[in-house]
């Protein structure tokens, strides 16, 4: 395996609550290797965001990194000024969200959101930073990109907003996407477009991609690598093909069941039984031991450290 | 979005038609004839059915109305039955001075309003926002002709950086017309400074809030970049008080011009009503009026070119 784009080790979010700090993310630890793509799957509230948050710099007033470094391409982005983080978001690592209805800004045109991308990080005249636009809002697959740069938000539909968001994030070929849940607020068919517009951009861009998402199944369709993560910790990480067919850890196993394939059978939709541990309130042991069919007292007493094994990892007392 | 705005502009117009009756009634429901108080207690009512009538007002009440109305819309809003002179041009002699100050002072509400309401947002937890926050309860608290009458004390009399009153017109030297309308506007401007600013400041706050923002961050815009789109999201109601605040701006300019001896709209307003010259109070009443529904006409319009979603809806 090649060097990792980026590394992210032990990183720890921490935002101040009523009796103080609360960790959200508990150190958290795996890495992206250049145009790999990475699943993160977890239920909500699992850490997920604030973990991509913390690596993007953006957690907001109330949260922030307290632990743990983020090192891309060499460079600790825990340690970099924002002003250096200011030129390496949207030129080498990009974000989108998962709401595409409110992610742009209802009072400019397409055009002039994806152009602003384009000439915060080049010198380009504005006649150039159109093209790019229109380069870049092709590529994603909107038709007749050129006259769509003076439409509006409201014009476009949920699918076409995510597709301009993602048009925003590739706009200066980053090696890096991290894609927020981008097809959760999606009705099914456009979901599974979007999941395909990810694959083909990292084929022919040979973009690094970071695919959050709660469902398993939507997720191994493209990805490399799974990192499942619960509590605010990885639980398990592991090739794709591997996570979806031989899951190890009880909660990856039940994660699996629960979420309904695109493609296989509709069958009745299982949940995971109880509720995610509160924040604040995370056992001493395995986070997972409370709602685990397997737990056995070990469990309860000491947190599983994430032990490798071959090309996987995973952390818990009795992986299957 | 023009059949929208037709809309909105007959509405104006129907606005003005029911304050313009409803002054009308009030203006002539006060106790005695017109011509009783024109011609004196002491005159005959044979001379008061000729007054009545030379003057119309023996027709019907809605006809009146209607008639004076006509006029107003042409720009004749009739002569005094006191002083005999013609209230329009009694009007615009005096409009002029008033709108200086007001005007002058709208612009710094704005400016300042809304440059301090932005910092404010900014940090929602800062200094700054302290300052502020402590900055408008005081701005809102303190009354408008206390402070003409502070300034006037220390700025005129003690500092003597400005006269202590009068008005000079444009005409005769712009600086020399600033000097005498800056106090004014000042104490003028102090309270819409802090109502726009509290305005300003939690609307951005809020936009700042917004999904587009944190997209616009992880894109790598500059923040004054992204402040700046925010704005233009957080402004609408804004916009909507401040045209409140320009109509309003009218009625507090009455006693600012008090205390500041300027010949504005004050002087003939309380000329109209100690003399019961109510052709005159009611031309005057209605141009306030007519002003308050012009600046909510303009704040729609203002609010249309800026959200795109109004603009482009049939
Ligand atoms: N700014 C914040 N203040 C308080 N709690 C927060 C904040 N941000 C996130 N959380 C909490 O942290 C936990 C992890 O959140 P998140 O990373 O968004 O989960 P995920 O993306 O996996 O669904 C959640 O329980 C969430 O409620
Ligand atoms: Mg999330």
């Amino acid at each position: 395996m090649s060097a990792p784009l980026l590394r992210i080790e032990e990183l720890r979010v921490a935002f101040r609550g009523t009796g103080g700090l609360i960790e959200a993310v508990r150190g958290v630890d795996f890495g992206v290797a250049p145009g790999e793509v990475v699943g993160i799957v977890g239920e909500s509230g699992s850490g997920k965001s604030l973990s991509m948050l913390a690596v993007m710099r953006l957690l907001g007033a109330t949260a922030r990194a307290t632990g743990g470094r983020v090192i891309f391409d060499g460079e600790d982005l825990l340690a970099a000024t924002e002003a250096r983080m200011r030129e390496i978001r949207g030129r080498d690592i990009a974000m989108v969200f998962q709401d595409p209805q409110s992610s742009l800004n209802p009072a400019l045109t397409i055009g002039r959101q994806v152009t602003d991308v384009v000439r915060a990080h080049r010198r380009v005249s504005a006649s150039e930073a159109r093209r790019i636009a229109v380069e870049a809002l092709e590529r994603v697959g909107i038709s007749e990109a050129g006259r769509r740069l003076d439409a509006y938000p409201h014009e476009f539909s949920g699918g076409m907003r995510q597709r301009a968001l993602i048009a925003m994030a590739i706009a200066c070929r980053p090696r890096l996407l991290i894609a927020d849940e981008p097809t959760t607020a999606l009705d099914v068919t456009v979901q599974a477009q979007i999941v395909e517009l990810i694959a083909e951009l990292r084929r022919d861009l040979g973009l690094a991609v970071i695919f959050i998402s709660h469902n398993l199944h939507l997720v191994a369709e493209i990805v490399d690598r799974v990192v499942v993560m619960y509590g605010g910790k990885v639980v398990e990480d592991g090739p794709a093909a591997d996570i979806e067919l031989a899951a190890r850890h009880p909660y990856t196993r039940l994660l699996r069941a629960c979420v309904p394939s695109l493609h296989g059978p509709l069958g009745p939709l299982a949940a995971i039984e109880g509720a995610p541990p509160r924040l604040g309130r995370m056992p001493a042991g395995c986070p997972f031991a409370p709602r685990c069919p397997q737990a056995a007292d070990a469990c309860e007493r000491e947190m599983p450290p994430l032990a490798t094994d071959g090309a996987r990892r995973i952390a818990c007392w009795r992986p299957q | 979005m023009f059949r929208l705005l037709a809309g909105r502009f007959f509405a104006s117009l129907g606005t003005l038609f029911f304050v313009g009756l409803v002054l009308f009634a009030l203006t002539r429901a006060g106790p005695g004839s017109p011509a009783r108080i024109v011609l004196g207690a002491d005159a005959t009512s044979q001379q008061i059915t000729q007054f009545e009538h030379a003057n119309g007002l023996d027709r019907p009440f809605l006809e009146q109305y209607a008639a004076w109305l006509f006029d107003v819309l042409r720009g004749d809003f009739g002569k005094s039955f006191v002083t005999g002179r013609d209230v329009a041009g009694e009007i615009a002699g005096a409009l002029p001075v008033t709108l200086s100050v007001v005007l002058l002072a709208f612009v710094i509400a704005i400016v300042v309003g809304i440059g301090i309401g932005s910092l404010a947002a900014l940090r929602p937890g800062g200094p700054f926002a302290s300052v502020t926050r402590l900055g408008v309860v005081l701005g809102l608290s303190i009354p408008a002709f206390w402070l003409g009458i502070v300034l006037i004390r220390f700025i005129a009399v003690e500092l003597r950086w400005l006269p202590p009153g009068g008005y000079v017109p444009p005409s005769s030297g712009l600086i020399a017309h600033l000097q005498t309308i800056a106090m004014p506007a000042v104490s003028l401007a102090v309270y819409y400074i802090a109502v726009l600013a509290r305005m300003t400041q939690a609307s951005l706050q809020d936009a700042l809030r917004g999904d587009y923002v944190r997209t616009a961050r992880a894109m790598g815009l500059s923040s004054p970049r992204i402040v700046f789109y925010a704005l233009l999201n957080a402004l609408p109601p804004v916009i909507n008080l401040a045209a409140l605040s320009f109509g309003y701006m009218f009625g507090w300019a009455l006693i600012i011009e008090q205390v500041f001896n300027i010949p504005g709209l004050s002087r003939a307003l309380l000329n109209a009503i100690s003399q019961r010259d109510f052709l005159l109070l009611q031309g005057i009443v209605f141009l306030f009026t007519a002003i308050f529904v012009l600046a909510n006409l303009g704040a729609d319009l203002v609010n249309r070119v800026l959200d795109p979603r109004q603009r482009s809806s049939a």
